[in-house]
């Protein structure tokens, strides 16, 4: 069992180099961990995508790699595919790019068009073999992904009445889940194994849902519940019974778990729950929060409690908080001031021990 | 085809009559009206009045005779005097209404028909050259690229052209338009033409 005290965000570098607001990161999978280092992928409005490496001996973090020249506007999303061979890179230039490691550097094996204007996010599925991006244009594309790099188009899918801001795939199920201006969450599946796919649920103001647009969303590390953060001022707390649809009984829809307010006074851009289960926010205030679950809790469903505000922890917006995928209990946090950081959770010393 | 439809459309008309415009002839410039012959009687459409006019006379608590209705109806008329002038130009500005608002559905029929006409007919010719190369090279296109193909055939082949009031066009129309997208997708080409509807505004809000 795990038990953690009251903890901090402590700064550990600032990585500079990007000439305009970072947007968005993503950990490269398998690193980090067996004395491979540490990998980070970020993009950035100067049309470039940043590869940062961890130094094995220093423990910080330098910029390997600059992917430019490919892009013709900002990038806004970049996503590692679950074996880290492709990075998925979404731009404003209505084209994503496909990245593979060749021989040391980095090189564009693939441009997938499609969207008719700006490409907001984009996500790979748990087995890699799907890619969903999402755009302004209200579509949201599934990619398959073919023998050589080739990208086949599954299905665009039609549904939100505005802008989508993201796309995630469930953790472990090949559901997709989209967030938009239109401030609902959809969820799509696939009917059969015949490319048919439609949105199974909506999850909008009447379900409790968000009353203004939804940023992002995050999964825990079971996949049985979801955060997601708004202009709403709020975070949510969506379960399901997952148990019912990993035993083939069909679709348990969602439904709406718990309500995080009064902690944020500004539009929250960026939520990310850890595999250990602290979900960090970060907010248009330029501060990152921590929320843990309360296991004491007494009332009905489960309560979330602010752990942990970190004031200023940017100059500007912080756009994306991404927690490292390994025991490392590394957070990374990227700001319209152009710089990102690398935090690490520790433990202090207290009288007040929760089970996490 | 083009000719004759383009030629269609060189209609003199008012200003005021774009397939925009809801506007009633009744609220164009008074000169419209008065081209046109001035209608005494009420238009057979519109449904008549003056004989159905308010009885005064119960107002007026008027004792009705046979011998008095004639006197009765001289005064109805002077009496209602607004009300009549009402529903006479209101029966006037219905029946210009009525002649004014045929021409401009017949506008905007001819070029909505035209667009959706326009579209239908790009993508069957699409959709005949893909189908001659799968004929030529079996191989040629992916197998998700042929059956989303001949999905869009069938799909193409199912829409009501002869009955425009069928609810469901726009709903294959869409259809259609994500199938060709995700088909010129995966093809990796792109197919246009002048006027080719887009989904997205205009706006340029960047987040």
């Amino acid at each position: 069992m795990n038990f953690i005290v009251d903890f901090d965000l402590k700064e550990k570098q600032v990585l500079e180099g990007h000439t305009d607001r970072v947007w968005s990161l993503s950990w490269k999978p398998a690193t980090g961990v067996n004395g491979i280092p540490a990998v980070l992928a970020s993009c950035s409005g100067d049309k470039t995508v940043r590869i940062w490496e961890q130094s094995p001996a220093t423990g910080s973090f330098q910029c390997k790699t600059v992917l430019d020249e490919t892009h013709t506007r900002t990038v806004r999303s970049c996503s590692w595919s679950p074996s880290g061979k492709l990075l998925a890179t979404a731009s404003f230039d209505a084209t994503t790019a496909i990245w593979e490691h060749v021989g040391g550097d980095y090189e564009c094996v693939s441009t997938l068009e499609g969207h008719e204007n700006e490409v907001k996010g984009v996500s790979w599925n748990a087995s890699g073999s799907l890619l969903a991006t999402c755009g302004r244009d209200k579509s949201v594309w599934i990619w398959e992904i073919l023998p050589g790099n080739e990208f086949d188009c599954v299905s665009v899918l039609q549904g939100h009445t505005q802008d989508v801001k993201m796309v995630q795939w469930h953790p472990s199920m090949d559901i997709l889940f989209s967030c938009s201006y239109d401030n609902t969450i959809k969820i799509w599946a696939e009917d059969g194994d015949n490319d048919d796919w439609h949105c199974v649920q909506t999850l909008g103001e009447s379900d409790s849902g968000h009353t203004s647009s939804v940023w992002a969303l995050s999964f825990n590390l079971d996949g049985d519940k979801m955060v997601t953060c708004s202009d709403d001022l709020t975070l949510k707390i969506w379960g399901a019974d997952i148990m019912r649809m990993q035993s083939g009984d069909g679709y348990a829809p969602w439904s709406h778990l718990c309500t995080l307010s009064g902690y944020h006074d500004r539009t929250i851009f960026s939520v990310h729950w850890s595999r250990e289960g602290i979900i960090a926010s970060g907010a248009a205030d330029d501060a990152i929060r921590l929320f843990v679950e309360n296991k004491d809790s007494l009332v009905d469903g489960p309560t979330y409690q602010l752990r942990l505000k970190k004031d200023k922890a940017h100059n500007m917006d912080v756009n994306s908080v991404k927690w490292s995928s390994m025991e490392n209990r590394l957070l990374a946090s990227a700001s319209d001031d152009g710089t990102i950081k690398i935090w690490e959770l520790v433990s202090l010393p207290g009288p007040n021990k929760l089970p996490l | 085809m083009l000719r004759i439809v383009s030629e269609c459309l060189d209609f003199d008309l008012p200003s005021t009559l774009t397939p925009t415009t809801t506007k009633a002839i009744s609220q164009s410039p008074p000169e419209t009206i008065q081209r046109r012959s001035k209608r005494s009687k009420p238009n057979p459409v519109s449904p008549s009045t003056n004989s159905q006019s308010v009885p005064f006379s119960k107002v007026l608590l008027l004792p009705r005779t046979n011998s008095m209705d004639s006197i009765e109806d001289i005064f109805d008329s002077a009496l209602n005097l607004e009300q009549s002038h009402y529903e006479e130009g209101y029966e006037e500005g219905y029946a210009n209404g009525l002649v004014s608002g045929i021409e401009e559905g017949r506008q905007v029929g001819l070029k909505t028909g035209f667009q959706v006409g326009e579209e239908l007919g790009f993508y069957r010719g699409c959709i005949d050259i893909w189908n001659s190369s799968i004929r030529v090279d079996l191989n040629h296109f992916s197998t998700r690229a042929k059956k989303t193909i001949s999905q869009m055939d069938e799909l193409l082949k199912k829409y009501p052209i002869s009955d425009p009031e069928n609810d469901s066009v726009s709903d294959v129309m869409e259809s259609l338009r994500l199938k060709f997208r995700a088909i010129c997708a995966t093809l990796n080409v792109k197919l246009e033409y002048n006027g080719y509807p887009k989904a997205s505004d205009v706006e340029n809000i960047e987040f």
